[in-house]
């Protein structure tokens, strides 16, 4: 029988932590709810130690409670008032959830401070669980899901001990009910400090958990799943994963989490019809690149056309889609998206897109019975025209590329530019894409770049020279020769430099400062989009054109052969820039080339992923600790917050593909064994129960089976052969010799003699013989037990 | 066995199906988690519940009759026959009394005797138990119940009150067998208490207190004080449990109704109280009891506490009648000669003393009309008696 201290700890326990939870989950709504979680708790912590010594009348408390209703009131009305607060901010009426946190923190205390009978323990114990259901529906991190389970278990554990005293009678009852008796309360032997603290109790409660998840997992996993999309409560989710809108924000700050949603399946295909086995690993699947920085945030300015009219350039209804030749190297790539319909996806596409002149486009989209090309655009990215795509109609668009041997895979398609490039200063349209992908607005970021260009120029002697033509222009403007040179130092200052450290925890020490300043003069650390941004904006402040690009990079291995599963977790950010090279020798000019060392150029995008480690968004785990540990986070991530019905599908089919093939190999031999040890446990609990009823020591003469358990306590022991009636004489020696026990000393004798004759001569005592002799076995057991007497 | 949700289950059932609809619903899955962890829990509790209420058994200790408001023990070996502890509410009852045990908990293998101490306000037959194991281990919400004895029954008999014994002996003298002749009943010396019927010569033996020291003195010897004995004298009593109306419309609130049922319950607890005082003294005597009625009850042996409970046990459930008593007068004539007959009436002038006399059998009567001095009824029943009185 626990004590009411570990019943009041338990309870207490169990409000603190949904308090704490709550207060948690509150903080990146409603800050001033986090700040009285705590107050809360304070509260709690005071009610703990001072409630056996004071507590409020009835009267006094409900005063305080409509004082606090009243104050309660008076807040909520200001929040209608205050058209900055929350309540405008988020929709009606999602949006009246966070302020419900501190009406529900306050019954608490409210209701500690006063005269309490079951009902009460129990509504306590229910505000706990509502606080808990709203924390759940503002919070869904690990963190949180740690902090559930802890309140998990010390509600369970707090409503067993709660159990305890209510059946026992040492609450105050529901008021007109009928109690029914209070119960004489018949507790076994446990140590003083197990009772007080309710340990043993604790461990069933985790036994019981356990049982109850067991039981709760798989009726959780085979729920269907509503098609709604997954419940975030407005707040901005910061995952790995790629931006639903058509913008960067570099402001964001927090853990970043790691989303393992499937985001495309690819399927590659050789030209052969083979399944393309070798997909490069760290592919990069480009989505839509941003020309647009300010203040830290990333858009997209459509802008003038940059090259002349090759043949790919404003196909329209060119149906059915017809790939181009790329040769024998060539493979094609069919993309089927894998997202919630309802969020947006941009398409995504293998970087770089490689297209030639006087072919076809290599994207088309392929729906049922049709298929279409893709058009280029004026800016040189292909976009999909012309097909329609009806509600529950199942889409997928294919790309043919390449990887040519010796080719740098980072390249773009070459071309001409429809306005030879001209260096800043002067002149020139702003929206000229040239000009747009130069923009950089901050000339202490210039300043700095070209102090690190003259550092790191100091190293290399290719770097002085672009260094010093350069410093010949009349605004700091790197040669067009040397944009490659140059983009790539500042890469390989990012990446490989050492001071610039990868993670993905955001944080922001001087928010006066622009984002990517700040990454590169103080933080200096941070993820794969600041990386990219940084370079962008670097590449920019010297003259070199540069977009940002978001997209994915890797992929998992599909089911199949040639089947790849690219994640939200493999979304990536990158940077290209806009290089010349020789033209190749038949390229088929429009208008009179730009003629650079006396060569006629063409214009590339390079890409650069200026991100440390290849920018892998999963550090691998390095100890069996970190391992476990990424499990139980991938687990909670994808199975329980994260688990919708793409899930649950993939999850049932992979389930029933494993068990069909495999599976019940595997499954087989742990059933048979589970019913082995079941019929080997019944067989040990019926031996147990005979051995039970053989053993001498229980006669089934209760008092006799008392006395003979209660000496047994205190070490004195039937011996083999020994017979009753001399275990008595040993126990009657026993007990005489010890001073507090001696007036009793021939209790075991009485006993043993009445033993006799009820179980030989067949002459039962009466119920109040009977109750006497318990009574005074009893008493002398109190007295062992106060002198902790043992035979020895 | 039998499974009672309590109203706490109810509403966490309605809570937990509250979190997993609106869960499902936005796809909130920690709500839908935390709706299907309660409905686990409270399978978790109902098995474990159902488990514990299977793993005792009980025996009832035996019970003998107990007289109206006495406390008496009622006494029930449990024992834990399985390998587990056990942590489960006992309750038990009969009428209005009521005990719970909580074994928290009963260790495997081990018993305990659980013992309720009750009395009953009422004489008659009455039900104990069963006894219940209300098992809604570990949270409380479920509640088996399973019957762990089948009931029981305890007699009660009537009621005590407060008898002068030597003031009987002496109205029983005064008013003789009830014929107007005082007897006087034969008698034996004795060493011991009672009138000194004078000096005899010491005698190896005597107590050394009993010594008449002045006329030891006068006459030179040891002389001891001899005192008078009363005989032992049986006691034969006859219950006319009388009870007008009974084969008409019985209205209980009947104030009429009410008082002759009173005066039966006075006469069944004078009959008692009398034995249970004559069984008590130092050497008591016989005692026949004779209830008429088809057939006729009579119990004889010593005037024992213990005869008088087993004996005594048909009047917890003598029902009154109206119908003429019929005993034949044998019963009351076989016993000895040194016989007190007292016939206890619920009403005045029994047709069986009428009966009795025309025999040749002397009884005394007492009956509620006619209070005695002698017997101080129960309080339940003192009302009745100073009524009349």
């Amino acid at each position: 029988m626990p004590t009411h201290f570990a019943f009041r700890v338990s309870t207490y326990l169990t409000l603190i932590l949904a308090c704490f939870c709550l207060g948690y989950a509150e903080w990146d709504f409603l800050r001033e709810a986090s700040l009285f979680s705590g107050l809360v708790i304070a509260l709690l912590v005071v009610s703990f130690f001072c409630e056996e010594r004071y507590q409020l009348d009835l009267a006094a408390a409900n005063r305080v409670g409509l004082v606090i209703g009243l104050v309660g009131t008076v807040w909520l009305a200001y929040q209608f008032i205050n058209k900055n607060s929350l309540i405008y901010t988020f929709p009606w009426p999602a949006s009246l959830l966070p302020f419900l946190g501190p009406l529900l923190m306050i019954l608490m205390p409210a209701k500690m401070f006063r005269p309490k009978h079951v009902g009460d323990w129990w509504a306590m114990q229910g505000i706990g669980l509502a606080a808990m259901g709203l924390a759940s529906t503002l919070a869904e991190d690990v963190t949180f899901g740690v902090m559930l389970g802890l309140y998990v278990i010390a509600g369970v554990w707090s409503l067993n001990i709660f159990f305890y005293h209510r059946v026992g009678g040492t609450l105050a009852p529901l008021p007109n009910t009928d109690p029914g008796p209070t119960p004489t309360i018949l507790a076994s032997s446990n140590t003083v400090e197990d009772i007080r603290l309710g340990r043993q109790f604790l461990a069933r409660t985790l036994i019981w958990i356990a049982a109850a998840l067991l039981l709760a997992l798989p009726f959780f996993f085979v729920t269907p799943r509503s098609q709604g999309s997954r419940w975030q409560f407005m707040k901005p989710v910061l995952e790995t994963g790629y931006a639903s809108d058509q913008s960067v924000d570099m402001n964001r700050t927090g853990d970043l989490k790691t989303n393992h949603e499937v985001a495309f399946e690819v399927r590659a295909t050789a030209r052969t019809g083979e399944p393309k086995l070798d997909l490069d690993p760290n592919q990069r699947f480009r989505g839509v690149s941003f020309n647009v920085y300010d203040k830290g945030i990333w858009s997209r300015k459509n802008a003038d056309q940059i090259y002349t009219h090759g043949a790919n350039v404003l196909v329209v209804n060119a149906s059915p889609f017809v790939p181009p030749d790329f040769g024998p190297d060539q493979f094609q790539l069919d993309f089927v998206p894998k997202m919630d319909p309802k969020k947006k996806l941009d398409f995504v596409v293998a970087d770089p897109v490689i297209w030639a002149v006087n072919e076809k486009p290599p994207l088309g989209t392929i729906k049922a019975n049709e298929s279409r090309s893709w058009h280029q655009d004026l800016d040189g990215t292909f976009r999909m025209f012309g097909i329609t795509l009806q509600v529950g109609e199942t889409l997928y668009y294919r790309q043919v590329t390449r990887y040519n041997p010796g080719e740098d895979r980072d390249l773009g398609s070459p071309f001409e530019l429809l306005v030879p490039f001209q260096p800043l200063g002067g002149t020139q349209s702003p929206d000229n894409p040239t000009v747009v992908a130069r923009v950089v607005t901050s000339t202490r970021l210039k300043k700095w770049c070209q102090d690190l260009l003259a550092n790191l120029a100091e190293q290399n002697p290719e770097l002085r020279k672009a260094q010093d033509r350069a410093m010949t222009t009349p605004v700091f403007q790197v040669a067009a020769q040397d944009f490659e040179t140059v983009a790539k130092a500042f890469r390989s200052y990012l990446a490989r430099s050492g001071e610039f450290e990868y993670t993905l925890k955001l944080r922001r020490q001087d928010k006066g400062l622009d984002p990517v300043e700040e990454f590169l003069y103080r933080t200096k650390e941070g993820h794969c989009e600041r990386f990219a941004a940084a370079l962008v904006l670097m590449s920019r402040s010297v003259g070199i054109p540069a977009n940002y690009v978001l997209g994915f990079k890797g992929w998992d291995s599909g089911d199949e052969p040639g089947v790849y599963l690219v994640r939200q977790e493999h979304t990536h950010a990158w940077a290209e820039v806009l290089v010349p090279r020789p033209a190749p020798v038949d390229f088929p000019f429009e208008k009179p080339p730009q003629i650079e060392s006396g060569k006629p150029i063409v214009w590339q995008w390079l890409s650069l992923d200026p991100t440390p480690d290849g920018g892998t968004e999963t550090p691998t785990p390095s100890s069996w600790i970190a391992n476990a540990r990424e499990t139980g986070v991938s687990f909670f991530m994808d199975f329980i917050v994260g688990y919708n019905s793409d899930r649950r599908n993939a999850s049932v089919q992979s389930a029933r593909d494993w068990l069909v093939e495999t599976g019940w190999k595997f499954i087989a031999f742990p059933v048979v064994l589970l019913v082995s040890l079941v019929f080997v446990a019944l067989l040990w609990r019926r031996g147990k129960r005979r051995l039970l009823a053989s053993r001498a020591a229980f006669s089934g003469v209760v008092w006799y089976d008392e006395l003979h358990t209660l000496l047994e306590a205190h070490g004195l022991k039937l011996t083999d052969g020994q017979t009753p009636r001399e275990y008595a004489v040993v126990a009657t020696d026993w007990l005489r010799q010890q001073a507090v026990t001696r007036d009793v000393a021939d209790l075991p004798l009485d006993v043993v003699s009445q033993f006799y004759l009820t179980r030989f001569a067949k002459r039962s005592l009466t119920s109040e013989q009977s109750a006497d002799l318990s009574a005074k076995v009893h008493q002398l057991g109190d007295r062992l037990q106060k002198h902790s007497l043992r035979f020895v | 066995m039998r499974i009672r949700f309590t109203r706490a289950a109810a509403v966490w059932v309605l809570v937990a199906v509250v979190l997993t609809v609106v869960g499902w619903y936005k796809t909130i899955n920690l709500l839908v988690l935390a709706g299907y962890l309660l409905i686990a829990l409270l399978g978790v509790n109902l098995w474990l519940a159902w488990r514990m209420a299977a793993r005792l058994i009980a025996t009832r200790q035996p019970t003998s009759p107990a007289f109206c408001g006495e406390t008496i023990a009622i006494a029930t070996e449990v024992r834990n026959d399985s390998g587990r502890a056990v942590t489960t509410l006992l309750t038990d009852q009969a009428d209005s009394n009521r005990a719970a045990w909580l074994f928290a908990p009963l260790p495997a293998g081990e018993s305990r005797l659980l013992t309720a101490r009750w009395s009953f306000k009422t004489r008659g037959r009455h039900t104990i138990g069963p006894l219940m194991v209300d098992s809604s281990y570990p949270i409380g919400l479920v509640h088996v119940l399973h019957p762990l004895s089948v009931d029981s029954h305890i007699l009660v008999l009537p009621p005590i009150g407060k008898v002068d014994l030597e003031m009987f002996r002496r109205w029983l003298i005064r008013g003789g067998a009830g014929d107007g002749q005082t007897r006087r009943p034969s008698r034996r010396a004795a060493l011991g208490n009672g009138d000194i019927r004078g000096l005899r010569p010491y005698r190896p033996g005597d107590s050394p207190r009993e010594i008449h020291w002045r006329s030891s003195a006068r006459r030179n010897q040891l002389l001891v004080r001899e005192y008078d004995c009363s005989e032992p004298l049986d006691l034969i009593i006859v219950v006319d449990p009388w009870l007008p109306g009974l084969n008409k419309a019985w209205d209980e609130d009947s104030t009429a109704n009410a008082e002759a049922a009173r005066r039966l319950e006075w006469a069944l607890s004078l009959a008692t109280s009398l034995a249970l005082a004559w069984g008590n003294t130092d050497n008591p005597a016989d005692l026949t009891l004779i209830v008429p009625g088809s057939p006729v009850v009579v119990q004889h042996g010593p005037g024992s506490q213990g005869f008088v409970r087993k004996a005594f046990a048909c009047l917890a459930e003598v029902k009154g009648t109206d119908r003429v008593p019929i005993v034949s007068p044998d019963y009351a004539r076989r016993q000895s000669n040194r016989a007190a007959r007292l016939l206890v009436s619920s009403r005045p002038a029994s047709p069986l003393l009428a009966a009795f006399r025309s025999n040749g059998l002397a009884f005394t009567e007492v009956n509620p009309t006619q209070p005695v001095a002698w017997f101080t009824p129960p309080t339940a029943l003192a009302e009745t008696s100073s009524r009349k009185s």
